[in-house]
């Protein structure tokens, strides 16, 4: 089948913790609504990039798919499988082996007591460790650590998270995450916290692996560039919903969303001429907390050319152009 | 007009495994009113060389040689007191967290009229009141100023702490990594609010980053560093378009950048492990460039073009 | 092999810088390996036999032969409070053993399962903790002890146990926070991300950092147990008079102090005290070394 990830009205609000007071006062329970209704599909081969600022809900989107997190509501198929509500014990029998996540701070995700051979042969343990003898298993770790570039393999088998630079950590983190042969990655802002001569090796890597293995990715980010230079698609999401979804080079050089232009227009460039002679269209004030979502389209205080109809009625994702949507009254 | 000239200065830290030499001999200068950006990546010593000037190191670390001439005065001997004459009312400093610089029991506005107080001897109402003008030119509605740091985002911590400098009027400030744990909407805001110091009140800048980006919206001149020594000085349009040293080509060429498809370059290796940095040129083992003589001499920092330095073999054939 | 690098780290950090912390760290490990060689080792130490009575006349006040005097039985306290090592050592290692069995899993698994479990673990081991723990060994101590026939292995180990169960809690408390912090570390979902079941996480990626922090713990307690099981045996659990052992010699002599006979008391005390303190030494200064803020400085 050619679509792999299938996401229908995602909801996932965290409750605010109440205190004595509140409960005796009878106050209503208040919800963090991180992630509030998104739909998309990510069809294999492909890399959807998923942008936005904090508090958007993209970190969270990308711990739903990979059902580190239990949705509120909405509807999650992968493979043609419903994993929405599906138990922890069941998703270990299969969908841990095929759909994996690498995280932003490689030194924070590898365990520091683990050596790195240790930790990458892990997933092989638990999932194959009757199956596959020590030998073998070390056989497959050194063979997936030289595809990531951790060269010798058996020099970095034996040492510790600590002993290695960034990059390095995030390529032992990679090689984790493809150990099992996934088909699916989510990856979140794999390359915020290198330096900026790795990222362009971390990335580089991450497209030969793509091909390699026939990979499908979910690339959250908050770097346009990054996001235009590796993803098919691209979904900007604003306050828990996506404002604009479609191709990645229409999209960003060609906006329609004014929350999407806003963003894109703050974004400078490594080009001091450019910097200065573009137009840039300016928002106010911050965003608005994800507790108190503003009525009608959540972008609405914000928004220059917010009208009547815009404070009343959320407006639903639309076509504006090929393969390319938004959710905005100024357009439908 | 010179407002700050460091020259020859050499930091040092000692660790358990032991000494690393943070800077090893950097030299430049800022005018007035002029924004530099240093630019550079981890273990290139750009927080050091912000720490160094205020002379607020870790207990650690400390100054080996060199001068730092501010507003004519070698603030190398400078005494610990006069110092603190200095931070604060003729310097300052922001950071990338303003969280850890802002005191969790004081209102906001207070962190401002406190330093009024402290430097110039204000009264609590006239301190009060310049305080609450310096949050409003940053944009923080007065209704606001009784808050406490928590109760603020991220970027309103961060424009706080802009509007202590804008009350205490300094002449440098030296900012480091104030954007880069923001949103970029937010970014693009406080990147207003500081071009706007440095117009109003004529304030330099030193902009300490990573990001080639945000320097090429901001600076009006940029130091490339790497490994505790300058590569690369030159005005923001030549470092960008006419680029002489091979690290500040390849970060240029490494970047993702919208509206460019091709294939990204990759300078190869790591960065370098401080506590034995490579002979000769240190980007020599990264370089596609590197030759023997660049393996056995360090190059000097020379000026090849007006304004523009760069310390490389290659470059001054 | 992880524990021996962690203290050849210790041991080069302490080659390098000489802070205060370090010279402190130096001077308890150099009496605790000096107790515990003496305890090993009493038999070849110890001039004369303990136990034996009249080696010399009763209440000889210290000199060439009797280095520590001798008590009401003429038996060499020198010799005495060498022996008194055993069982103030014992006593406390067996504890800290038991605690640490019971306390860390407890505290792992109450962290990391959190909900109802958490609850009521914590109120348990919250109640034992209020008690008084002198008052509370004391009376598990007397209970265990009460059968009577016991012999003096019995009743140090019923000892162990009365004390293990007052540490208990500060084990469960230290490995309960930790646990809950280490939980939120990202390395622990990357584990539930390739598919780890709860027990592995909890063992493999939870447990070993962290135990670390509960390590100085570890040692406080020592010295805690050292100076408790001293209290106990002062108070009288059981173990027979003419057992060397530190409390009991005090609760013998210290009734003579008025008559001019100080070294039956004083020398068994200053035992406690010296043993006490290597171990506190020991503990703060571990505390210092493992405090994360020291990476920097560590490079």
């Amino acid at each position: 089948m050619s679509v792999i990830l299938s996401v229908e009205n995602l909801k996932k609000y965290f409750p605010v913790e109440q205190t004595f007071l509140d409960r005796l006062l009878g106050k209503e329970k208040e919800y963090v609504k991180a992630v509030d209704g998104i739909s998309f599909e990510i069809k294999r081969g492909e890399t959807l990039a998923l942008v936005g600022e904090s508090g958007c809900g993209k970190t969270t989107t990308g711990r739903l798919v990979v059902r580190l997190l239990e949705p509120t509501s909405g509807k999650i198929v992968f493979k043609g499988t419903d994993i929405t509500f599906t138990k922890e014990s069941e998703l270990r029998k299969w969908f841990r082996l095929k759909a994996q996540i690498i995280f932003q701070d490689p030194y924070a995700s590898l365990n520091p007591k683990m050596k790195i051979g240790e930790a990458i042969e892990d997933p092989l343990l638990i999932h194959f460790g009757d199956k596959l003898s020590k030998k073998e298993r070390k056989e497959e770790a050194l063979k997936i650590m030289s595809k990531v570039g951790l060269i010798p393999p058996e020099y970095f088998y034996d040492r510790y998270p600590h002993e290695l630079s960034g990059g390095q950590r995030q390529r032992a983190v990679i090689a984790r995450a493809l150990v099992l042969r996934p088909d699916f990655i989510v990856a979140d802002e794999p390359t915020s916290s290198l330096d900026v001569s790795i990222r362009a090796q971390i990335l580089k890597l991450l497209q030969a692996l793509k091909r390699e293995f026939k990979l499908t990715f979910l690339f959250i980010t908050h770097d346009l560039a990054t996001a235009y230079y590796i993803a098919d698609r691209i979904a900007v999401m604003y306050l828990g919903k996506i404002v604009e979804i479609g191709d990645t080079k229409e999209t960003i050089l060609n906006p329609m969303h004014i929350y999407t232009k806003a963003l894109f227009s703050a974004v400078p460039l490594p080009d001091p001429k450019l910097n200065r002679n573009r137009k840039k269209i300016k928002i106010k004030s911050e965003p608005p907390n994800p507790i108190n979502i503003p009525s009608g389209c959540r972008f609405h205080p914000r928004c220059p050319f917010a009208e009547e109809k815009c404070r009343k009625e959320e407006p639903p994702l639309v076509k504006i152009g090929k393969n390319h949507f938004t959710a905005c009254w100024l357009y439908s | 007009m010179t407002l700050l000239k460091v020259e020859h200065l050499k930091v040092e830290f000692a660790t358990v495994n032991g000494s690393v030499k943070a800077l090893d001999g950097v030299s430049f200068t800022v005018d007035k009113g002029e924004v530099v950006g240093i630019v550079g990546e981890s273990g290139s010593g750009k927080t050091t060389l912000g720490l160094a000037i205020l002379k607020i190191l870790p207990p650690n670390g400390r100054i080996v040689s060199g001068k730092i001439v501010f507003d004519g005065r070698n603030l190398v001997e400078l005494s610990e007191e006069d110092m603190t004459k200095v931070r604060g009312k003729e310097i300052s400093m922001i950071f990338q967290d303003p969280m850890t610089s802002l005191n969790p029991t004081m209102r906001i506005v207070d962190h401002i009229a406190e330093a009024l107080i402290v430097h110039y001897g204000l009264s609590k109402e006239d301190a009060r009141s310049r305080a609450i003008e310096a949050l409003t030119a940053v944009g923080i509605p007065e209704n606001r100023a009784l808050d406490y740091p928590h109760q603020l985002s991220g970027g309103m911590r961060q424009r706080v702490m802009i509007a202590i400098s804008y009350a205490l009027k300094p002449k440098l400030l030296i900012a480091d990594e104030p954007t880069t744990a923001l949103d970029v909407i937010v970014q693009d805001q406080i990147l207003d609010l500081l071009k706007e110091l440095r117009n109003r009140q004529k304030t330099s800048i030193l902009f300490i980053t990573h990001d080639l980006s945000v320097v090429a919206d901001i600076a009006d001149k940029v130091i490339i560093m790497y490994a505790g020594k300058i590569m690369e000085i030159g005005s923001v349009e030549q470092i960008y378009y006419s680029t002489l040293h091979p690290y500040t080509q390849g970060l240029l060429k490494s970047i993702p950048k919208i509206g460019n498809s091709g294939d990204l370059y990759t300078i190869p290796g790591n960065p370098p492990d401080m506590l034995n940095p490579p002979p000769g040129c240190r980007f020599h083992p990264r370089c596609p460039f590197a030759e023997e003589k660049c393996r056995k001499e360090e190059p000097p920092l020379i000026e090849v073009s007006e304004g523009h330095y760069v310390a490389c073999w290659r470059c001054v054939k | 092999m992880e524990s021996l690098v962690f203290f050849k780290n210790i041991l080069k950090a302490l080659g390098k810088t000489h802070s205060l912390e370090e010279k402190m760290l130096k001077v308890g490990l150099v009496l605790a390996a000096a107790l515990a060689l003496m305890a090993v080792l009493a038999p070849y130490i110890a001039p004369y036999d303990p136990i034996k009575m009249y080696t010399g006349d009763p209440y000889t006040p210290p000199c060439l032969e009797h280095l520590f005097g001798t008590d009401s039985m003429g038996r060499d306290v020198f010799s005495r409070v060498i022996y008194g090592t055993r069982s103030a050592l014992m006593v406390a290692v067996i504890s800290a053993a038991f605690a640490f069995a019971i306390g860390i899993p407890l505290g792992l698994i109450s962290g990391y399962l959190g909900g109802v479990f958490d609850r009521v673990a914590t109120l348990i081991m919250d109640a034992l903790y209020a008690f008084p723990s002198l008052v509370m060994a004391l009376a598990i101590a007397v209970a265990l002890n009460s059968g009577g026939s016991a012999s003096v292995s019995s009743i140090i180990l019923n000892t162990a146990i009365a004390i293990s169960v007052v540490y208990i809690p500060s084990y469960f408390r230290v490995i309960r926070a930790t646990t809950l912090s280490v939980k939120e570390n990202l390395y622990v979902e990357a584990a539930r991300a390739i598919g780890a079941p709860p027990l592995r996480v909890i063992l493999k990626y939870i447990a070993p950092n962290a135990v670390t922090p509960a390590i100085p713990i570890i040692c406080m307690n020592f010295a805690d147990a050292i100076l408790t099981a001293a209290g106990l045996s002062f108070l009288g659990i059981g173990l027979p008079p003419f057992y060397p052992d530190w409390g009991v010699d005090i609760s013998k002599g210290w009734k003579d102090i008025p008559n001019g006979v100080w070294w039956t008391s004083f020398f068994p005390g200053l035992m406690i005290f010296i043993a006490t303190l290597a171990f506190m030494l020991i503990s703060d200064a571990l505390v210092e070394y493992l405090n994360p803020r020291r990476e920097g400085m560590r490079s």
